[in-house]
């Protein structure tokens, strides 16, 4: 049986946690780069598992084969796989933020997996210490560079019940990169996000 | 006499918990606005003697809010309530003329600290 999603007033509670996340997140970006970050409010939806390809394809406008991803999957009460998606455009905008030298793959993969880890470390952590439920991290690694989404994304543990998608886009004073996060997470992961969320909302 | 306080968030739930966690007995009126203008368009009906202002929204963000009030020359005792925790912005809210700036997630002790500190509102 697949989970839930969540209802409205679930998914705004989400929202509204994913938004502190980011906030965080931002604020060690910021500390990376030396530069001040605009935050914009992050977009959040979800989508079946199925099909959660093409519908990622859809979100963000994924065609072409110029995508970089990092995978990054998570574990304990909350438990799943996490993608962190970047066009050309982010990735040569990141490199040129810390002066990096084009055509420098591994300082470019590098600069990827510190980035995802921020993002991705500050936005599910950031969730799950609201919610108050725990959740640990396997480290970082890069799935391609220059590849087509499709690829990006083929490479999973296993199929999961649900999939979170966010959008997240960080306006720097040197120019904007966005990003997009896919959450993947098992049934059980989505119910304890879901008792965490009713908890943070009734604790007001 | 009852104070004119205006809660401006996009967030619904947000804008919800605050409501929630507003100090018991402090004799307010409440207006909400999602967003920056809306949050202006109050400010210009005088609907905001004291503002809680959360700063990553859509059409017009809280850095623009604070801009509008210097600008247009409006009365507000303002305290910024956001999840940006960078220091810059805490310096460049203030430095707009905010009184203080409190942290998400809030609680009820958290804001009736910061609303005592910027001398909106003393308990008992």
């Amino acid at each position: 049986m697949k989970a839930e999603p969540l209802n409205v007033e679930e998914n705004e509670v989400l929202q509204e946690v994913i938004n502190i996340g980011m906030g965080q997140a931002g604020a060690s970006l910021a500390k990376l780069f030396d530069v001040f970050v605009n935050l914009s409010v992050p977009r959040v939806s979800w989508v079946n598992d199925a099909d959660f390809i093409d519908q990622v394809e859809k979100l963000v406008e994924g065609h072409g084969s110029s995508w970089a991803g990092v995978r990054q999957a998570f574990y304990n009460q909350l438990e799943g796989e996490a993608f962190a998606i970047y066009g050309a455009a982010g990735c040569q905008q990141l490199a040129g933020l810390i002066g990096y030298v084009d055509g420098d793959n591994g300082a470019e993969e590098e600069l990827l997996l510190d980035v995802t880890n921020i993002l991705v470390g500050a936005c599910l952590v950031g969730v799950a210490k609201q919610i108050g439920k725990k959740l640990d991290f396997v480290a970082p690694t890069l799935v391609g560079m220059g590849k087509p989404i499709s690829d990006l994304l083929y490479k999973r543990d296993r199929e999961w019940d649900q999939c979170l998608l966010i959008e997240v886009n960080f306006c720097l004073e040197e120019g904007d990169f966005s990003c997009h996060l896919v959450t993947l997470m098992s049934e059980a992961s989505i119910e304890q996000l879901r008792s965490g969320l009713i908890d943070f909302m009734e604790s007001y | 006499m009852s104070v004119a306080l205006l809660i401006v968030d996009d967030s619904g739930f947000s804008r919800k918990a605050m409501l929630k966690s507003i100090p018991e007995g402090w004799d307010v009126d409440i207006t909400q606005a999602a967003n920056g203008e809306e949050a202006l368009a109050a400010l210009r009906k005088g609907l905001g003697e004291v503002v809680l202002l959360d700063l990553t929204m859509p059409v017009l963000d809280g850095f623009g809010v604070l801009e509008g009030i210097r600008d247009e020359g409006l009365e507000a005792k303002v305290v910024v309530v956001s999840a940006d925790i960078q220091p810059k912005a805490k310096f460049r809210v203030m430095s707009l003329g905010a009184l203080g700036f409190l942290q998400k997630p809030f609680n009820k002790e958290s804001l009736a600290a910061i609303l005592a500190e910027c001398g909106v509102y003393s308990e008992g």
